[in-house]
């Protein structure tokens, strides 16, 4: 454990590039999935279509996979060369915004649609509705998904170690190539814990909050 | 400018890609294998009555769930040489997916006792069942039943999980497919192909997954 110490302020810094790589896509994966969200809910059964499209085909590609064709082929498919950092960024909203969209979605179709109704019926527009009626209820049940989400992201940002994005997981192996020892490993996933294990705990409290029915 | 998709590379490259296909796929069984008994043995631990076993058996799965798989996969393929034992990067990654793999295993199936209703377990008692054969014949196929979906979802996310074997240089499809870029440049055309494999995978997958449930608990209908 000793040669470990002088490193620990580089994993720490690690530590802080992941949780802000995970924040940052985690403000683009919400707006996807407000957006597509909505669309999942439409009426119009092509735009349900598409929004399913999305969601599942990028529930069914593997991270790595999505970050490997943002990083190597999107060069190729149009005149761009991302930095390791902005294709991790972008992969990884990519990805959280699809989860997003089913946390919106079952938010939204948990306000039963006799709300619906009643807001129609008293002529309320669309936008109306959905801003005062719908989100309000909506987001009890997205938050805490979106937490879930959040944790998810946060493990998934180690993946972009691999494009050669500098975050905790690869600064923890390359302390290891550094000293040949398992302990930056071990470290590591000591502060992965740590983040994720406070993040579930904050979740699992705003549930609490934010359930109502057996109240 | 050279062409965006090129068929030709596939056929070229065809040997190399069925091996990592095969690869990806036995990977993915065998960590399906292990999580189903490193599940098992998280749940009965979490569930036991001494309070040391469940502390284990909870340590286990929150220590999993919280960590993200490269750790594991870079802990069993570096740390177990520093202790002097040497697995292949296969046996590494069977390990490490099927581990990590079954803490969730041991949540949904805890999942699934608990949905299995008490009065079972006390009309069990009343007929004179020994715990184990309630066990065996009354409360296992009613939470195989209700586990079902939840375990689909699981295989899924098992086999997608096996494409970061890659880093251990495990020669699975993700890795082949990144070699075969590396050699012809023609990254769009291998990694959009390797997406397609993932997607069809998965597709069958679930359509298997759906199948089987229907074929074995079709006749319950929603009632546990």
């Amino acid at each position: 454990m000793a040669p470990l110490v002088p490193y620990l302020g580089i994993l720490l810094k690690g530590a802080l590039v992941t949780l802000g790589l995970a924040a940052l896509s985690l403000v683009f994966a919400s707006v996807i999935g407000v957006v597509i969200g909505m669309v999942a809910t439409s009426r119009s059964a092509s735009a349900r279509a598409f929004a399913k499209l999305y969601v599942e085909t990028i529930r069914s590609v593997p991270l790595l996979v999505q970050l490997f064709f943002v990083y190597y082929a999107l060069p190729l498919l149009a005149n761009v060369s991302p930095s390791p950092y902005h294709a991790a960024t972008l992969a990884l909203s990519v990805y959280g915004g699809a989860y997003m969209v089913e946390a919106v979605r079952s938010g939204i179709l948990s306000v039963g649609t006799d709300q619906w109704m009643a807001a129609r019926s008293l002529g309320i527009r669309y936008r109306v509705m959905m801003l005062y009626i719908v989100a309000p209820q909506a987001l009890r049940v997205t938050i805490p998904a979106a937490m879930g989400i959040f944790i998810d992201m946060l493990k998934g940002a180690s993946v972009t170690s691999i494009i050669g994005f500098v975050e905790l997981m690869q600064t923890a192996v390359n302390i290891r190539n550094t000293i040949f020892a398992l302990s930056p490993i071990a470290a590591a996933a000591v502060l992965y814990f740590v983040m994720c294990f406070s993040l579930s705990r904050v979740g699992a409290g705003l549930e609490r909050v934010l359930r109502y029915e057996d109240r | 400018m050279q062409v965006l998709f090129d068929p030709s590379l596939f056929w070229n490259n065809r040997t190399v890609i069925v091996s990592g296909a095969e690869v990806s796929l036995a990977l993915g069984a065998a960590s399906v294998a292990v999580s189903l008994a490193f599940g098992l043995a998280g749940w009965l631990l979490k569930a036991s009555k001494t309070s040391a076993f469940r502390w284990l058996g909870n340590s286990y799965i929150e220590c999993m769930r919280n960590t993200p798989t490269l750790v594991y996969l870079y802990l069993v393929y570096f740390g177990l040489t520093e202790v002097g034992v040497t697995f292949s990067p296969f046996v590494s990654a069977v390990l490490a997916l099927g581990v990590q793999g079954g803490a969730y295993m041991a949540e949904i199936i805890r999942g699934a006792f608990n949905a299995v209703s008490e009065e079972q377990r006390q009309a069990a008692r009343a007929l004179a069942l020994r715990p184990w054969m309630s066990l065996m014949h009354v409360e296992l196929p009613q939470m195989l039943r209700v586990a079902f979906p939840a375990m689909g979802n699981q295989v899924v996310s098992l086999v997608l999980g096996t494409s970061l074997a890659s880093v251990i240089a495990v020669p699975e499809l993700t890795y082949q497919s990144q070699i075969i870029g590396e050699n012809t440049y023609r990254y769009f055309s291998v990694f959009a192909v390797l997406a397609i494999f993932y997607v069809l995978i998965v597709q069958v997958l679930n359509t298997l997954w759906r199948a089987i449930e229907r074929a074995w608990f079709g006749r319950w209908g929603a009632t546990v």
